[in-house]
């Protein structure tokens, strides 16, 4: 009561307090509906105040008597030609998009706060405290569901197999814009086999015109320090360099007085030089990872540290008139890591001399480890578009890749393991995707892909199929997408090494995925309704006991629904909100997760506001960890001139948002070890500033 | 808790959708564009129609007369002349006003009265301070915020 008199009090205009009305109205309807007394059911719904409290920030500039201000113009100037707006292709598959405004109010620091944001995915991370979505003890990321592609190179880690472990905590600040796709999308996209594909555009130097220098401060000790470069060049040209420092510092657990740290510190430079056809790209990452438990047995890590050089360099060429893509890339990655546990890391055999006629082979445990990897991964592609007919259009493609992974130095304990035979990969693809519009409403789609892995070493080759089905329906106001999509899946080069080193006698067949979904989306003048269902069938998930790796006999089956909706109150503010739950059936268990969010983009005179709320209940492959989560961010940005703005931002504000269990088996005696609740998120407050030269 | 929060936000989302006003969300990026162009020109020359001279083609492609101004072919009959750069302009207009739409155009020259150029990711609109007193221009009060001191 006294809130809703607080309420009332600060009623301002008529329409806002109709508004109000409304909405207390709503207020009042949880009490009569689930309680009699009302101030217990206040009590209990804290999540439904901060809700109206949200509200209350966002009714207050929804009111403006001109829509055709030149403020509200350049609002929509900006949305409408956002780069988003070019890179979207709504026939690619079902798709969510963080623009270049959206990121900016939110400060983004990492993908992993925009993972949280999208529905069907929860955010984890895995025992080296490395970004990690279906993350189960001493399995393999289940699903592998996640495929990350910086403007149009797959990133990925040639021995790991996925990019995203190391992506889900980089920094973001050349980013521009980032599309999430649901499910497998079009070729055109991205044709690596996938349950949900991100996709990351750079910033463009033609549209930054300006240098900037940033500088953030956060709890726990970490910085963040960045200058970048952008700008139009008079011949065509345009260019955009990007440095940035970052000392990632992490909340510590602790397990028996033993440290266990997820902190990483880094250095990354991004630059880029672009024309209308050609575009040259060039990264180079350097810093260090603490890997947190890492392969300790016990959990009493001494000391886990990873230390990292990551080179990239690429050269792209699009021609719109010939419809023309070609690329050739280059990655080149060093890692040494240093393991050292307070008990042991692993056991091998060990031959033990017992006179010059015997020897034997003996368990030995080891509790130190050092590795030297050195990763070598180009790529050669080229894509090209026919018009068929008016209404049918056709594209080919191939890709050629090279991966190429040494280990220069394993050792464990004073044991010097010898190299592999294994050691390289060649991935040859080559696909086709045809377009037919019906009408200018109807369009159907078709892909099929074939790609074939070369392994060395004595492990067999995989062939790999894929397609998918297509139909979409698009007027002004409705647009609907059904796509019927599979894939076969090779296992990553991490698992069939060490299954060749552990157990060669096992080989491991390819998984199999069979997705079929449907979207509708609704627009409302500044309405947007979005409704998605789907199922995903999985076969042979890869899982590992002691005996090796193995393929499931059974299938997973993960089915979803998934609704959102959009309201774009003027060009600066608007209100986002989702519900969504899934069941992933597997042989002996049903898991059932549930999510959402709601998120608020205001602006009040020099004031930005961001503020969500993401959900989260259950997880998948964990019967344990049942909790419902509740993450908070929010960021408010103060333009202080045209050239300086500052910021406080908060992550994770209630302490409440996803947490991992970690667990660890001494399978000498069976004893096991547990590490409960760890945060995947921090509660951190960053301030920073961004000044503009 | 769940149920609560799933029926809170979609009454929410009814409440919001039913309570707010409509409003045109239909205006295309070119309708945006010949907008603001109406809108500079009009703070610019006090006229109930604006002539204006497009030389930057890249900007907009399908110039309409739409929002009270009328594009002309010649801008030696324009009041306002938008162009991409400086030298693409004729000699004889080089003295109208002259507005720019890219960041080089208006750094690199002091004829232009004003520009639109996208920096850092958002449109910036900027009047030149010295080049407006000098052609006599009293932008409305809602133009002052543009102004480049």
């Amino acid at each position: 009561m006294v809130f809703r008199k607080h309420f009332l009090y600060k009623s301002r205009c008529s329409f806002i307090d109709s508004f109000k009305k409304i909405i207390l109205k709503k207020i009042k309807m949880p009490c009569y509906a689930f309680t009699k007394d009302c101030h217990s059911a206040i009590k209990l719904n804290i999540v439904f105040y901060i809700i109206a409290a949200f509200l209350f920030i966002t009714a207050q500039p929804v009111y403006s008597s001109n829509n055709f201000s030149v403020e509200n113009l350049l609002g929509e100037y900006q949305q409408k030609a956002d780069l988003s707006t070019k890179t979207k292709k709504e026939s690619a598959g079902q798709l969510i998009i963080f623009t270049r405004e959206d990121l900016d109010r939110m400060k983004i620091k990492s993908l992993k706060e925009l993972i949280d944001l999208v529905p069907l995915l929860i955010y984890g991370e895995n025992a080296m405290g490395l970004s990690d979505l279906g993350y189960a003890p001493y399995q393999m990321n289940a699903l592998n569901p996640v495929v990350v592609y910086i403007n149009d190179r797959e990133a990925i880690d040639p021995f790991g197999g996925n990019g995203l472990q190391l992506l889900g905590q980089l920094d973001m600040g050349y980013v521009d814009h980032v599309e999430i796709y649901a499910g497998l999308p079009s070729y055109e996209i991205g044709f690596d086999s996938a349950a949900t594909v991100i996709k990351i555009y750079t910033k463009k130097g033609y549209r930054e015109n300006a240098a900037v220098f940033g500088s953030s401060y956060a709890t726990y000790g970490t910085t963040d320090n960045f200058i970048d470069m952008g700008s139009s060049l008079n011949n065509g040209w345009s260019y955009f360099v990007y440095l940035d420092n970052r000392r990632l510092h992490r909340k510590k657990s602790y397990h028996d007085h033993h440290m266990l740290s997820k902190d990483k510190t880094g250095t990354d430079f991004w630059g880029e030089l672009e024309n209308d056809n050609y575009r040259f790209e060039v990264q180079g990452v350097g810093g260090k990872i603490d890997n947190f438990i890492g392969d300790s047995w016990n959990m009493n890590v001494k000391k886990n540290r990873t230390d990292y050089q990551y080179i990239y360099g690429g050269l792209y060429y699009t021609s719109d008139d010939k419809d023309i893509k070609a690329h050739i890339n280059y990655s080149y990655t060093l890692t040494n890591t240093t393991q050292i546990s307070d008990g042991p890391l692993g056991v091998m055999m060990k031959k033990k001399e017992i006179n010059p006629y015997l020897t034997i082979l003996m368990p030995y445990l080891f509790d130190t480890e050092e590795s030297k990897l050195e990763e070598h991964l180009a790529n050669l592609a080229v894509r090209k578009k026919f018009k068929v007919t008016s209404s049918d259009k056709l594209m080919i493609g191939t890709r050629a890749r090279y991966e190429k992974f040494i280990f220069k130095k394993i050792k464990l304990g004073n044991v010097e393991i010898p190299q592999n035979s294994f050691n390289r990969e060649y991935v040859l693809t080559g696909y086709i995707e045809n377009k037919y519009s019906i009408n200018d409403k109807n369009l159907l789609t078709a892909s099929l892909k074939a790609e074939k892995h070369f392994e060395n070493g004595g492990v067999k080759n995989y062939m790999l199929y894929g397609y998918r089905l297509g139909y979409i329906f698009n007027n002004e106001n409705l647009t609907s997408k059904t796509f019927l999509s599979y894939s076969d899946l090779a296992p990553s080069p991490y698992v069939l090494y060490n299954q060749k080193r552990m157990f060669p006698a096992h080989s491991i067949s390819k998984r199999k995925g069979l997705m079929i979904s449907s979207e509708v989306i609704y627009r409302h003048n500044r309405s947007v309704y979005e409704f998605e269902a789907g199922k995903l069938y999985y076969f042979h998930a890869i899982y590992f006991d002691e005996n090796g790796y193995h393929n499931s006999d059974t299938r997973n089956v993960l089915s979803f629904v998934s609704s959102r909706y959009k309201y774009n109150f003027d060009p600066f503010n608007s209100i986002r909100l989702n519900v969504w739950l899934a069941h992933l059936k597997t042989a002996s268990d049903l898991f059932k997760v549930y999510g959402g969010y709601i998120m608020l983009f205001n602006k009040i005179g020099k004031f930005d506001f961001y503020n969500s709320l993401s959900y989260r209940k259950n997880r998948y492959f964990s019967s344990t960890n049942t909790h419902a989560r509740y993450n908070l961010d929010s960021t408010i940005t103060y333009y202080a001139s045209n050239n300086l703005s500052l910021h406080i931002k908060g992550t994770n504000l209630l302490n409440k948002a996803t947490k991992t269990d970690y667990m660890r088996i001494n399978p000498l005696n069976w004893q096991i070890t547990r590490l409960n609740g760890v945060p995947d998120f921090d509660r951190q407050i960053w301030i920073g500033l961004e000044y503009k030269f | 808790m769940r149920k609560i929060a799933a029926v809170l936000l979609i009454l929410l989302s009814f409440s919001l959708f039913f309570s707010m006003p409509s409003r045109s969300a239909n205006l295309t990026l070119c309708d945006i564009k010949i907008a603001l162009i109406s809108k500079i020109a009009h703070a610019i020359v006090e006229k109930k129609v604006v002539n204006v001279y497009l030389g930057d083609k890249q900007f907009l492609k399908k110039p309409k007369d739409e929002f009270s101004i009328r594009f002309v072919k010649n801008c030696e009959n324009a009041q306002l002349v938008i162009a991409r750069n400086i030298q693409s302009i004729k000699k004889a207009c080089k003295k109208k006003f002259i507005f720019v739409t890219t960041y080089n155009a208006y750094k690199n020259s002091g004829f232009a009265i004003g520009a639109l150029f996208w920096q850092k990711g958002r449109p910036e609109l900027l009047f030149r301070e010295k080049n407006l007193k000098k052609m006599h221009v009293d932008l409305p009060k809602s133009f002052k915020k543009y102004i480049d001191y």
